[in-house]
């Protein structure tokens, strides 16, 4: 255990908490506010509405798919850049970061562009006979791309964590290093890319701002809370905004406990 | 059978520049300090490390290896650690017989983070020589241990190096380790090679001031040989050279013969002095004597009580002109 030096003072310790606490307060608040003005009734009533079960189901797979598209191209990835130092890397890893940054709205617009017919990907996926306005395509897409820094970043911290030696053994054991990585740093780093695994889901369910401009339907349930609001109000986008709210905390919750069992080698 | 041609890896400001022998079967410990250079060099028989220039050649040998901090899988059990390399082989092993041998046995459903560090070590050392290496590489196997568990290893090593067909390169900074397990000890520093030899040679003709003071060397004085004799201070001491100009010689504590009387002996070398300090260590007396010099004698403590030593009291140091190695 740390032996923590830490001098306490009663004003020090009053204004740090105090501050604090109007961060959690600014979080916890609305969240909260919002999940008691809905009667039990009115989410029953929601969540037996097939249009809402629809929108639903689709932005939960639609980001299901977004991030196991990210488990396979991005996991490598940061891989490569927690094991490795190489000209360029910083660029590389600031490329990564960008959809952190970027107003959701110019992903989509910027998005629209490259997959539109008028530019030569957009033409050549439209010959294979993949479209990306207006369908799933097009939302898994928007997805990936505002969701896929959070698996790529929880990953490359988790690989950061086994020491690369232990890969050394396993080569000297006869392993090649395909099988290195398979037995050794994947199954002890996999928490982490998990973990990465649900941010990325958890925060694709929750795009709007990419999705609204590259596909308005088929609709997912960020859009369908968007739509109540502006043609019926308050009251009917508010059952639907708390059920995904649960929805999002329920996987979390979920995940992150079936991850805590597994605890044999910490 | 391992062969280091004109190796030359350079690390940001450090070069290490070796060439090296290591024969089959053979112990071969390499020594040095933290920072010499030792680990790049093991790494570089091991291929973790591709050398700038020269040559490493290890032949078609596989390479088994043990580490400071084991490095065994943490999410596979001692078992299942052991048996790893038996995935890449086609040969059935049975691990009853070598566990039995490592005494661990017992421990076998365990997962790494359940065992005391002598048990890992054991495991790796398990782990390692299922893999039927020819060559087995110890980076500072012992170092994380406490000296209990350490002699118990080493003896067990050594047990399996008498056994076993394996060539044993193992890299330390512990003198008496390397001395105990040791055909031949090769001392380095700052990336190159100061002396190889048996561990008789290191320890008592040691090339340099160096290397004497890396194998812990007493009695290393330094002065300008004349005719037959060197002429330290005020004190002559006969020795047996062809070498001329400044040296620096040593003599060893144990070559050392202490005396209340002057002995009748053919020995060339004889001093009176007062005794200025004595040290009681595990197994023996170190007694320091101001002969005009201060010279260290090792005596046992049976000696020591016999002969009544105390500080200040006038006895004789007497020693061979054989005894003394110049460098």
């Amino acid at each position: 255990m740390d032996i923590k030096l830490y001098k306490k003072n009663k004003l020090f310790t009053f204004i740090f908490c105090g501050l604090g606490a109007i961060t959690i307060f600014t979080i916890i608040i609305p969240i909260l506010k919002i999940i008691f003005d809905v009667n039990l009734l009115d989410l029953k009533k929601t969540i037996l509405d097939n249009e809402v079960a629809s929108t639903i189901l689709l932005s939960l797979k639609a980001s299901f798919y977004a991030s196991i598209a990210g488990f396979i191209s991005g996991v490598p990835l940061a891989y490569i850049l927690a094991r490795t130092n190489f000209k360029g890397k910083i660029i590389i890893e600031s490329i990564i970061d960008l959809p952190i940054i970027i107003p959701h709205a110019a992903v989509g617009i910027a998005l629209l562009s490259v997959v539109g017919k008028g530019f030569f990907i957009g033409k050549l996926f439209h010959k294979l006979g993949i479209g990306f306005i207006g369908t799933e395509y097009g939302i898994t897409l928007a997805m990936f791309f505002v969701s896929v820094p959070f698996l790529i970043n929880t990953a490359k911290e988790g690989f950061k964590m086994v020491d690369p030696q232990l890969e050394h053994a396993a080569i000297l054991l006869g392993a090649n290093k395909f099988r290195a990585f398979w037995d050794i740093t994947l199954p002890l780093s996999i928490r982490s890319i998990f973990s990465g695994m649900i941010m990325m889901w958890t925060r694709g369910i929750s795009e709007f701002g990419a999705i609204i401009i590259l596909a308005y339907h088929p609709m997912v349930v960020s859009i369908k809370i968007f739509e109540r609001f502006e043609a019926y109000g308050l009251a009917y986008a508010k059952p639907i905004a708390v059920l995904l709210i649960l929805l999002s905390l329920l996987i979390f919750l979920i995940l992150r406990l079936l991850l805590k069992k597994d605890k044999i080698y910490d | 059978m391992i062969k280091l041609k004109n190796v030359y890896k350079k690390l940001d400001k450090f070069q290490l520049d070796i060439n090296l022998d290591i024969q089959k079967n053979e112990y071969f410990v390499i020594l040095g300090k933290t920072g010499s250079g030792k680990t790049i060099l093991l790494n570089l028989i091991a291929r973790f490390l591709n050398a700038d220039a020269g040559e490493v050649i290890t032949g078609n040998n596989k390479i088994g290896m043990l580490y400071q901090n084991y490095l065994l899988f943490p999410h596979y059990t001692v078992k299942e650690n052991i048996e790893y390399s038996l995935k890449f082989s086609t040969k059935k092993e049975n691990i009853k017989e070598i566990c039995q041998l490592l005494d661990i046995s017992h421990i076998i459903d365990r997962y790494p983070k359940n065992l005391s560090g002598g048990e890992k070590q054991r495991t790796a050392l398990a782990r390692a020589i299922i893999s039927k290496p020819q060559i087995i590489l110890l980076d500072e196997p012992f170092s994380s241990l406490d000296i209990v568990t350490k002699n118990k290893l080493i003896t067990l090593i050594k047990s399996i190096h008498k056994k076993e067909n394996i060539t044993f390169i193992h890299v330390t900074h512990d003198l008496e380790e390397a001395i105990t397990l040791a055909n031949r000890i090769c001392v380095i520093e700052q990336g190159k090679i100061l002396q190889i030899g048996t561990p008789f040679e290191i320890l008592k003709k040691p090339i340099s001031k160096f290397v004497a003071n890396l194998v812990g060397a007493r009695n290393i004085y330094y002065g300008k040989i004349q005719k037959n004799f060197i002429q330290i201070h005020h004190l002559k001491i006969f020795i047996n050279t062809d070498k001329t100009g400044f040296v620096n010689i040593t003599i060893s504590p144990e070559d050392i013969l202490l005396s209340i009387k002057k002995i009748d002996s053919s020995a060339r070398n004889y001093f009176s002095g007062k005794i200025i300090n004595i040290l009681l260590k595990q197994y023996l007396c170190e007694v320091e004597v101001d002969i005009g010099i201060t010279i260290i004698v090792f005596i046992t403590k049976t000696s020591c009580e016999k002969l009544s030593l105390k500080l200040g009291k006038e006895v004789w140091v007497t020693f061979k002109t054989t005894k003394v190695h110049i460098f």
